[in-house]
């Protein structure tokens, strides 16, 4: 068959389609978002592929070497604990409380923090000052501290855990969005959109939201950073999650002392924050950066 | 002729706070009075933070002016909304890059006037797009294209096509003219030139370059700390002109003109 794409048809992309374009033009980000991918699959089906259940011991096999060391074996792939527990397993279930637990504070965070960003945002005078200097006085204090704080009025545990992250994250995403849609509201084409009599809802569909996506790029995968970061930190103070649950942090606090004994009980527990941060970073980044260059 | 705008006593003033209970009242333009007949054009020329661009910008709605009134053939638009207001005057802004939003086609900028302001249909509007961008010297294709594709020039034709389709009376142009080249501009010229007589729309032009002004205006106000200081016919008030002001700004520019 005759090919009838002789000439080169131009194609017109679309700013959001062309700053995929870009990215897709970056192998590092490319990497990290498969990577990104995996931890989000692995994060659903976990309990379908873990080989062992959460509460698994075995006994006969404590403190094994992960199974390409001298005295691993493959059965406990990644060694186990000094009650008997498969590291693999575990991790694969910390992945639901920390990674997904971060993931779905941040969504709801996003939803409700940027409706307040938003319709502060479009309002003026009074009713945007008090909320401005109220979110200004939040912001001062760390979000880990204000989690803190929360938890210490709620008492420890998993669940009061992402209610202190999603309480903390909050002030963040209203606070992003409203000066994004601040700023773009004084821009001349929202002057314009208004003067052909379009209603404020209407100014916000087409002439805000398509440019404040960078805004929310960025917030999300800062605000998914931290959410991680709190979840683990407080489950490494002994705030968060408690131990039959293999919450990331909180394995690594449990099994501190056992760092020279058998160092892949604290490693690789670490590995997984550390490398779940940096995928998410690196994706966040390059999408921003692309976002940014597909505008001109 | 009946003028199809006249501006009556319009002023615009800010109210400044100074701490918690002095405020100051700073004024944009004194009361301004002065008649645009239809398929004419006025020039506002004037330093900057001569009030200019506010005028421009009260008269459009853009700002919302203190007191006095606009009336576009006997009605007053000075208390209407921005919907009845458009499809009588309508406003052309100083920079192209930022008066058209980048995430939206060419096609749907100059789409958004007509879908809320008419009632037709979407062929319809199809068809008055591609009108209009044919009438700034466009084609029909740009309306797929994206504010970023076009050079300066180009995007203030569309700019043009936006104030132009939804056939107003009266267009403001703020300084329009100010940020593109020489071979452009000239170009931009002729076409406001030729929209004008075949459409019969008069214009309000705020200017700075008095060459341009010489060219294409029929009128001119001079404007200085807010007020009118020199008006009428811009041949008139340019060769001979009776105000420091004006005689300054002359000087001023055939200074630059020498160099």
């Amino acid at each position: 068959m005759a090919n009838h794409n002789v000439f080169r048809e131009e194609h017109i992309r679309s700013p959001l389609a062309h700053s995929w374009f870009l990215y897709q033009q970056n192998t590092i980000g490319m990497v990290a978002l498969w990577a990104l991918i995996f931890v989000l699959i692995l994060t659903v089906i976990g309990p379908w592929i873990a080989p062992y259940p959460m509460d698994h011991k075995d006994v006969s096999a404590l403190l094994k070497a992960p199974s390409w060391v001298e005295h691993g074996e493959v059965h406990f792939f990644l060694g186990t604990d000094d009650l008997g527990r498969d590291l693999l397993s575990q991790i694969i279930y910390g992945a639901q409380l920390t990674f997904g637990g971060a993931f779905l504070t941040v969504a709801l965070s996003l939803l409700l923090g940027s409706a307040i960003g938003i319709i502060g945002g479009m309002s003026s005078g009074m009713q945007a000052s008090i909320l401005h200097h109220f979110l200004d006085t939040l912001l001062s204090i760390p979000s880990l501290l204000l989690a803190i704080i929360i938890i210490s009025v709620l008492g420890p545990g998993y669940f009061n855990t992402l209610l202190a992250v999603f309480l903390a994250l909050l002030p963040l995403f209203t606070r992003a969005v409203y000066r994004a849609v601040h700023d773009e509201l004084n821009k001349e084409y929202i002057i314009a959109l208004r003067l052909d009599g379009a209603t404020p809802l209407r100014i916000l569909r087409y002439g805000i939201l398509p440019n404040i996506v960078e805004t929310f790029v960025s917030q999300t995968t800062r605000a998914l950073t931290s959410a991680i970061l709190d979840i683990t930190a407080l489950g490494f103070l002994g705030l968060g999650a408690q131990r039959p649950l293999p919450e990331w942090g909180t394995m690594l606090s449990d099994t501190m002392e056992l760092v020279f004994l058998a160092p892949w009980t604290v490693t690789l527990p670490g590995m997984a924050i550390l490398v779940t941060i940096l995928i998410i970073n690196i994706v966040g980044e390059g999408l921003r950066q692309a976002i940014l260059k597909g505008m001109d | 002729m009946i003028p199809v705008l006249s501006v009556n006593k319009l002023s615009k003033s800010y109210v400044q706070h100074h701490g918690l209970f002095s405020k100051k009242s700073i004024t944009a333009f004194a009361p301004v009075s002065f008649e645009l007949e239809q398929g004419k054009t006025l020039a506002i020329v004037g330093e900057s933070g001569s009030g200019k661009s506010s005028l421009a910008k009260a008269l459009t709605g853009v700002i919302t002016p203190s007191s006095g009134s606009i009336c576009i053939d006997g009605i007053n638009m000075a208390d209407k909304d921005h919907k009845q207001r458009c499809c009588q005057i309508r406003m052309i802004f100083q920079d192209p890059t930022t008066s058209l939003n980048p995430r939206s086609q060419i096609g749907r900028i100059l789409k958004s006037p007509l879908l809320l302001n008419t009632e037709l249909s979407e062929q319809e509007m199809d068809i008055r797009v591609s009108d209009a961008l044919r009438q700034v010297g466009l084609l029909t294709e740009h309306a797929q294209f994206y504010p970023r594709m076009l050079s300066s020039g180009q995007k203030q034709r569309v700019a043009l096509a936006r104030a132009l389709i939804l056939k107003p009376k009266i267009i403001v142009a703020d300084e329009v003219l100010a940020t593109l080249d020489v071979s452009v501009r000239s170009q931009l010229i002729n076409l406001i030139l030729d929209v004008q007589r075949e459409q019969n729309i008069s214009f309000i032009m705020v200017a700075y370059n008095l060459g341009i002004v010489r060219h294409i205006s029929d009128e001119i106000i001079v404007m200085h700390e807010g007020h009118i200081v020199e008006s009428g016919p811009t041949a008139e008030v340019l060769d001979n002109p009776q105000h420091t002001i004006t005689q300054r700004l002359l000087m001023n520019q055939q200074v630059q003109f020498r160099k």
